[in-house]
């Protein structure tokens, strides 16, 4: 559903991404890791146009996506299709949870208020946060706010869910509820890219695993080909770093 | 004594508290209409047409590093003069109008800056988010970006009303007569300036210290909603 073909981005001199591909199929899920300034964030974001490459072309159900924003309209409902789940949660500081999770809907999808508030409390209450819609993100803990960033990119019944690093701004104890979380939607069938460190979560959820390094996919393959029998001597030596 | 009794009277005090609600209403209008030309500079400014960024930059430095008394006199002497030269009839704006257009244009430069810099120190993320919802940019602005933008304008907004009325007097010289020119007329009258240019200063002091309390207590409450 979703290609990205030799995807090159510099910031400056600096070669974030080099001639990277990717395919994602529905129903798969992608981990992307790798040393810190790998390039693994920049390739997701290139994704949904967060990131706009110099070379290289994205296809969303064979459809070739224009970054350069000639089309802004085509951009957004591309956008509205995919959730983005970011490392620093990004919630509306100024909107109460529930205005968080309806917005979207109610603004770009055209869905009635009250249609979209139910659907935002279920979703609030698969996350295990039903009483706190009318909380705002400051009164939130940081698992707190990522279920809730989760939550607010479902209620736009993404295709496909996108997780730059959710867990990495979290305090340990609190890793666990939003990785929880992530392994339902897993389960449920949703498809999805994810740049992580957990590498538990990757072994045991992951349909393919990617390792970059210096914005190159120096190795790809199953969970159980990266993990347990890696081949690149970078990869080795990061393994040995992380695991 | 004799002298400040002569000159403290209701009648005086009268025509000096009109005077300073003259300066109030003009700091009001020149402040409403700066701000709406500094949400179109601002807007010029982070806009990503080259020429619309290229106008709003003249317009804020030739402002903001020309003196505002010139800016009054182009306005009071030069621009009657070249509408003049164009129409070949002469015209006659009121003062009030050339001082509120003059003070409008001066405060617009300075307010685009300001709202420039608060809706550009929105945090990144917030930009981010809203964009992979699918938001467009114009719904971003409203739902998103401007309302916590709008925290960041208010309080030096207030402080531009402050300066809006001590520089309202400026308009003293081309014969408005806001509270400082009320002074210096009454100091003409009884041939003493001491005491109205005293009375002046308590009056701009009362309006100014008052503005900044209110500010304060604002401040205050919008911090509260963080």
């Amino acid at each position: 559903m979703i290609s990205l073909r030799h995807i090159t981005k510099k910031f400056g001199q600096l070669k974030a991404v080099s001639d990277a591909s990717l395919e994602v199929e529905k129903g798969e899920i992608i981990c992307l890791i790798g040393p810190s300034g790998s390039g693994k964030s920049t390739f997701l974001r290139c994704i949904n146009g967060l990131e706009e490459p110099e070379e290289g072309e994205v296809y969303i159900d064979g459809k070739k996506v224009d970054t350069k924003a000639k089309n802004p309209k085509e951009l957004e409902q591309m956008r509205a299709k995919m959730g983005f789940v970011f490392q620093h949660f990004n919630l509306f500081p100024h909107r109460s949870v529930l205005d968080n999770l309806t917005l979207a809907p109610i603004q770009v999808l055209g869905v009635s208020k009250e249609e979209a508030e139910k659907r935002a409390r279920e979703l609030l209450a698969r996350v295990g946060l039903a009483e706190k819609a009318d909380a705002y993100p400051a009164q939130l803990s940081g698992g707190q706010k990522q279920r809730v960033a989760i939550a607010r990119s479902l209620c736009m019944e993404p295709e496909i869910m996108l997780f730059d690093e959710p867990t990495s701004a979290l305090d340990p104890e609190m890793v666990g509820e939003v990785l929880d979380v992530m392994k339902e939607l897993a389960r449920g069938g949703m498809t999805m890219v994810l740049v992580t460190h957990e590498m538990g979560f990757a072994r045991e959820v992951a349909t393919k695993v990617l390792f970059l390094d210096e914005g190159q996919i120096l190795e790809q393959g199953t969970p159980k080909d990266i993990f347990e029998n890696p081949q690149h001597p970078r990869l080795r030596e990061f393994l040995s770093k992380v695991l | 004594m004799e002298m400040i009794q002569k000159i403290v009277t209701a009648e005086n005090l009268i025509f000096m508290l009109k005077a300073a609600g003259l300066s109030v209403v003009i700091a009001t209008a020149s402040l409403l209409f700066g701000t709406i030309l500094g949400v179109l500079g601002a807007a010029a400014k982070i806009s990503k047409s080259k020429l619309l960024r290229g106008i709003a930059t003249v317009y804020v430095e030739v402002i903001r590093g020309t003196p505002m008394m010139l800016q009054i006199l182009f306005f009071y002497l030069g621009v009657p003069a070249i509408m003049r030269a164009i129409t070949g009839t002469p015209i006659n704006p009121s003062v009030y109008l050339i001082g509120i257009v003059a003070i409008s244009i001066n405060s617009g430069a300075y307010s685009t800056e300001l709202i420039r810099s608060a809706i550009q120190a929105v945090d990144r993320g917030q930009w981010e988010a809203s964009k992979s919802l699918g938001l467009s940019y114009g719904k971003m602005m409203r739902y998103i970006i401007l309302p916590q933008a709008f925290k960041r304008i208010v309080p030096p907004l207030v402080s531009e009303f402050i300066t809006l009325i001590k520089d309202s007097s400026l308009l003293s010289t081309i014969g408005v007569v806001e509270l400082l020119q009320s002074a210096k007329v009454l100091g003409a009258r009884f041939y003493n300036y001491v005491i109205p240019l005293l009375l002046a200063s308590v009056v701009y002091l009362a309006m100014t210290l008052t503005i900044s309390h209110f500010s304060k207590r604002l401040e205050r409450r919008l911090a509260e909603s963080d």
